[in-house]
């Protein structure tokens, strides 16, 4: 026997450890969707902003792209920053922080969706398709004390016309509940658009 | 002694995500100007096994940022190996490996830029001097992806001229032939148009790349403005 023994191949199945999406909880793997540039200014004070900058239109959803900015000169890090996250750098992360951008959506028929609720978890067995509209969020990709951050959210299903409403409201900013209306009829045409890939 | 030894002390870094820098509007995005979006997402080539795409298009007064991106379709044979070599254009001979995916912008004034361009000595030589390169610029600011999918973030400097504006991609190895896609270039202008300043003077702050980014002095550069090496 050899003291060194060659692994058994690796199985071929992994692919199938992953359940599969269902469509309310995000766009087909091979939906590449369509952009609608809206650069849209939700909330604002004097020392940020929070913008829906564009929207991609998919099949059965749409993904709401935000920026959330501070209009400041991103601060000094000391020496010991560099070597370990200062105390409270990922409160922009916890929904109970003045620092987490609260964003929300409503339908023109009433329904509404926050950030501040716990996503349904999809990736059980089965899962029971939402009552209501649904925000998948990506808690975002920059950090609160960087240039900002950027906050893409899964909205399902699509809206109905004429409006969508978006709320923001970012108190460590001093940015209070705001909101603007987004015509919903462009969004929709735009996924004729959507190529598949 | 034991077997696992303690750690160095870690080695001082300059404490600042800016510091001073040479150059000028070519190295990377302004570090205060939230960007424009344009309304581009598209499939730039598709073979059996691999689909190309562009997305994320995100323009600046000075120039934009693209994601470029591989998708690799069911049951494609792409491994690590694969991954590795889209990031080594030139085998030991200097030849460019087939399997290196070309990517480059031709623009209506018949300038381009390539991101070949970067394997010239000329080139890298020019852009650590910080002197203004003399054509357009494609410059991988950041790459991530996995077995499925791999993204290229480049940089593109300046803002194309209007008229047409094309993406062109060549991948021999996974045969995608020469590839055009021509876009109107009033999609990136007007998108730059939406750009917005933040804070801070314009023209001073950008970023080159990473997490950190650059002051520009208003003077020429000298020594004391140097980048640490």
């Amino acid at each position: 026997v050899s003291f060194f023994e060659l692994p058994p191949e690796p199985e071929e199945d992994d692919e199938e450890l992953e359940p599969p999406r269902p469509v309310w909880a995000g766009p087909a793997s091979d939906e590449l969707g369509a952009e609608v540039p809206l650069h849209l200014a939700i909330g604002e004070s004097d020392g940020a902003l929070v913008a829906l900058q564009s929207v991609t239109a998919y099949e059965h959803g749409l993904v709401l792209h935000l920026a959330a900015r501070a209009k400041r000169e991103p601060a000094e890090p000391t020496e010991d920053d560099l070597h370990s996250f200062p105390d409270g750098h990922f409160d922009y992360l916890d929904p109970r922080s003045p620092k987490f951008v609260r964003f929300g959506v409503q339908f023109a028929d009433g329904g509404k969706a926050t950030n501040l609720e716990p996503v349904p978890s999809w990736w059980e067995d089965d899962p029971p398709e939402p009552q209501g509209p649904v925000l998948i969020g990506d808690p975002g990709s920059g950090g609160y004390e960087g240039p900002g951050t950027d906050l893409d959210y899964w909205l399902w299903p699509l809206p109905p016309p004429p409006g969508l409403r978006v709320v923001v409201e970012w108190p460590e900013e001093g940015i209070g509940e705001s909101s603007a209306e987004v015509a919903v009829a462009p969004l929709l045409e735009a996924r004729s658009r959507n190529t598949r890939i | 002694v034991e077997f696992f030894q303690p750690l160095p002390p870690p080695r001082p870094r300059p404490a600042h995500p800016r510091r001073p820098g040479f150059g000028g509007p070519w190295v990377g995005p302004p570090a205060n100007v939230l960007a424009g979006v344009a309304p581009l997402r598209f499939v730039l080539a598709r073979t059996d096994t691999a689909v190309v795409t562009v997305t994320e298009v995100h323009v600046y007064p000075n120039g934009f940022e693209l994601e470029l991106t591989v998708h690799t379709l069911d049951g494609a044979d792409f491994d690590g190996r694969w991954f590795r070599l889209l990031h080594e254009p030139l085998d030991r001979t200097g030849a460019v490996r087939p399997e290196f995916l070309r990517f480059g912008l031709s623009f209506a004034d018949g300038r381009k830029a390539t991101n070949l361009d970067s394997t010239t000595q000329e080139w890298l030589t020019a852009l650590g001097k910080g002197e203004p390169p003399r054509e357009p610029l494609l410059r991988l600011h950041g790459a991530q992806g996995d077995g499925r999918e791999y993204t290229f973030d480049y940089w593109a400097w300046p803002l194309p001229p209007p008229g047409s504006l094309s993406f062109v991609c060549e991948w021999p190895g996974v045969g995608v032939p020469l590839t055009r896609y021509d876009v109107d270039a009033e999609e990136i202008l007007a998108a730059s148009r939406q750009a917005r300043l933040l804070w801070g003077e314009e023209g001073r702050f950008y970023r080159p790349g990473g997490g950190s980014y650059v002051v520009l002095s208003r003077s020429e550069p000298d020594a004391s403005t140097e980048e640490e090496t």
